[in-house]
């Protein structure tokens, strides 16, 4: 070991004659570049026999750590996708084997003209955005009030965390009830508060059978009740992620900004809200990713067929293959969403390895 | 430019019983364009005082006046102030640039380009133009500070208040700093109120110091009075460096008689590495220090029965005792111990010796008791062990009264400049 570090500030200091562009400042860098050139022993190749040089190889040497687990994820992961994307191509239908002799596109080609496919396509993306973004308004809002010092805030931040911890399976069927048309909560109460209103303002020209409604029976209703049940599911880990921002900006930032003469919202508007674009990034690319997956809630609540005005992809994978067991035509919808996450994540990891942070 | 008062300012957080007064009726008159420096150790409610004029925190009681105006309940925004933070407190997200606009923006309504020259003619002064479209976090400490400081001076308040801004620099950085921040306050002429608790910088950057102490406003002064006429003990102990030895004695006969016990093998090099045991075990004898005072400290102590003698490091006088000598200790003999009255002479031993380069830090126990701290020249060799011989010159000392801590002697100087105001 000490052999090594020997070797490697000899080498640097080789490097460090030839070109030192400020030193002083870049004293960390200049070690890591001694240390990573040690790996290589590049300079010294020709002299070392192989068998030395692989004793030596940083590669060789952590692969008991990470070759294992890798080999793994390679195979269960990468493998079933890579199976799967072999399976939409061969029109497998019913019992029986896939015919691997004849692949076609076939099944990606149904897709587009399949009615059923663009009504669970459109809803998936609508689910995405304004369920992602009316939970990250919703939990930043929360967050900044629970941030201000408030009595009680351990007690609020549970509160609002708790359905966070509620299985899905729960929560769907609880919403069921609060959507109940005849004697769930919330049609009650907009009876009740007609009712009051009736009674205070002699106010007869709205009947309350013109607010309540049938949420998750009538086609115009059902995507937004669903998005409202699942915000209310995750805003509290909006709140979370959010109050983790907050805490990292200091106290001296909202003190300056008041002494530079910003109002309130200003502040934050200014000065708070854009520095908490990292954490905005990483409860987004969550809040996506769930969305596109949000089986268990509407399985639920439906069963396999939503309906077209709440269908989304991930029930009609499921729907296709193993109720209708049209497993190619299953997994080609399998693919379109894989295809989405990875546009969702694809972009926040390589934003992520630009800055240095992967 | 604007005049500040503190008027009988206090600050108590919480309420009742468990209330905890953290600032007490602290009243300082700041004159237009004065560099007033609050110093104080720790917890002593400077930064508090400072917040309370920034209108950070609220004022329990008394007033705070700009320009005669009552800013109690204003909101920071209306003040018309700029605060610089120990940690500088930029926006991390904005550049240079927008982090000195910012504070125009929100504050006043001046049209876009006028806003951009003085941003432009401000990073001017300060040395920061190729730095405006930076951010904060491309930015060495000292670039940080800066900008921190021109997003203060772009906005041409009427004050400027500075809560320990040289603190997160490196030493060599810092008193660069503090040169160029002297400079640049008088440069601006703007009223400035300066908060530190590096004594350094007190005496170094301040036109008047405002020592505090436990929320209580000590002694207001230019430094060199400060320095020289302590108001208490506190400040004696707090500005210089080292601090100022005290020795707390009784007043007796017009003689300040301390008795204070050591061991009867004497103090010597002997005792460094002993456990406590041992030193327990060691046979303790009571001497006697007697300090004769001149006939007008005489006076000054006649109304205190306790009272602590206090000398600064510098005026210290110690003479190295040789072999010959040796019998006739309080002979007031050879040159390094000057004028000291042969009375104010004591033998003594080095325990201590702190070589600083320009000087050495030498600590030295005496035979009647008492531990001194005196620097003396750099060059002098003083090894620790050697017996010396003491000065405490009668010019240098200061006399604290025992039970208040106020002072009640001063030390004589020549110099009468020391009462005019230093500009």
């Amino acid at each position: 070991m000490f052999d090594r570090i020997r070797r490697s500030l000899a080498h640097r200091r080789r490097t460090d004659d030839g070109a030192s562009d400020g030193p002083d400042e870049r004293g960390e860098d200049g070690q890591s570049d001694g240390l990573r050139a040690d790996g290589g022993t590049v300079t010294e190749s020709d002299s070392v026999p192989l068998a030395t040089r692989l004793r030596r190889s940083q590669f060789l040497e952590s692969l008991p750590f990470w070759g294992p687990p890798g080999l793994l994820v390679l195979l269960f992961v990468y493998g079933a996708i890579g199976w799967n994307f072999v399976i939409s191509l061969t029109g497998w239908e019913g019992l029986g084997q896939p015919d691997y002799t004849e692949l076609s596109a076939e099944a990606y080609t149904t897709l587009l003209t399949d009615a059923s496919f663009i009504a669970a396509f459109r809803n998936t993306i609508v689910l995405l955005l304004v369920f992602t973004v009316l939970s990250l308004i919703v939990g930043l809002v929360l967050a900044i009030l629970v941030d201000r010092k408030i009595r009680f805030e351990n007690t609020f931040r549970t509160i609002y965390l708790l359905p966070m911890s509620l299985s899905f399976v729960v929560t769907a069927i609880f919403w069921s009830w609060m959507y109940n048309p005849r004697i769930g909560l919330i049609n009650e109460s907009i009876r009740g508060v007609v009712g009051v209103l009736d009674g205070v303002v002699f106010w007869t020209t709205v009947e309350a059978g013109f607010l309540t409604q049938a949420w998750l029976d009538d086609p115009r209703f059902k995507l937004a009740a669903i998005i409202f049940a699942l915000m209310w599911q995750f805003s509290g880990y909006c709140m979370v992620v959010y109050l983790a921002g907050l805490r990292a900006i200091p106290t001296s930032q909202y003190e300056a900004a008041r002494i530079d003469g910003a109002s309130a919202v200003r502040l934050y508007r200014r000065v708070i809200i854009p520095q908490l674009r990292a954490s905005t990034m990483s409860a987004a690319v969550v809040l996506m990713v769930f969305a596109l997956k949000a089986f268990d809630f509407l399985f639920v609540l439906f069963g396999v067929n939503p309906g077209s005005s709440a269908d989304i992809l991930a029930v009609m994978m499921y729907r296709v293959a193993f109720d209708r067991l049209q497993w190619a035509y299953g997994s080609a919808v399998a693919m379109v969403l894989f295809a989405m996450a990875l546009s969702v994540i694809g972009p926040y990891l390589y934003l992520q390895y630009r800055r240095g942070e992967l | 430019m604007a005049r500040l008062e503190l008027d009988s300012v206090t600050k108590r957080f919480g309420e009742g019983d468990g209330s905890v007064l953290a600032v007490d009726d602290v009243n300082v008159d700041i004159a237009d364009g004065e560099f007033l420096v609050l110093v104080g150790p720790s917890g002593c409610g400077k930064s508090t005082t400072l917040r309370m004029v920034a209108g950070l925190e609220s004022i329990t009681d008394g007033e705070i006046r700009l320009d005669d105006q009552r800013i109690n309940d204003q909101a920071p925004a209306e003040r018309d102030i700029a605060m610089v933070f120990q940690s500088y407190a930029l926006y991390p997200h904005m550049t240079v640039r927008e982090n000195m606009r910012f504070g125009l923006e929100e504050s006043t309504d001046l049209p876009a380009d006028e806003r951009n020259a003085r941003v432009e003619e401000t990073a001017g002064m300060l040395d920061i133009t190729e730095l405006l479209d930076r951010k904060p976090g491309a930015l060495s400490g000292g670039q940080r500070q800066r900008v921190a400081l021109g997003r203060a001076i772009v906005r041409e308040p009427k004050a400027f208040l500075m809560d320990e801004p040289l603190s997160n620099l490196d030493a060599k950085l810092r008193s660069q700093m503090r040169t160029e921040l002297q400079q640049l306050q008088e440069d601006l002429d703007t009223t400035t109120v300066y908060v530190t608790h590096d004594q350094t910088e007190a005496m170094t950057m301040g036109d008047r110091i405002a020592i505090l102490d436990a929320g209580e406003l000590q002694q207001v002064a230019t430094p060199l009075e400060a320095y020289h006429r302590p108001a208490n003990r506190f400040v004696g102990s707090f500005i210089g460096e080292p601090s100022m030895n005290f020795v707390d004695c009784g007043v007796d006969d017009g003689a300040l008689l301390g008795e204070f016990e050591v061991p009867v093998d004497g103090p010597d090099e002997s005792r460094i590495g002993l456990t406590a045991d041992d030193e327990d075990d060691r046979q303790l004898e009571t001497v006697e220090f007697r300090y004769p005072l001149g006939a007008d400290v005489r006076d000054a102590v006649a109304g205190s029965a306790e009272a602590a003698l206090g000398i600064r490091p510098e005026d210290v006088l110690i003479e190295p005792v040789t072999a010959d000598d040796e019998s006739d200790a309080a002979a007031a003999g050879a040159s390094p111990l000057g004028d000291a009255a042969a009375d104010h002479v004591f033998g003594g031993i080095v325990t201590v010796v702190e070589p600083m380069g320009d000087e050495n830090v030498v600590h030295v126990t005496l035979d009647d008791g008492p531990e001194l701290v005196a620097t003396v020249n750099g060059l002098r060799r003083i090894d620790s062990g050697t017996r010396v011989r003491v000065g405490l010159p009668a010019d240098a000392i200061h006399v604290f009264d025992g039970d208040t801590g106020e002072a009640v002697h001063s030390r004589s100087l020549d110099d009468a400049e020391l009462d005019e105001r230093r500009v």
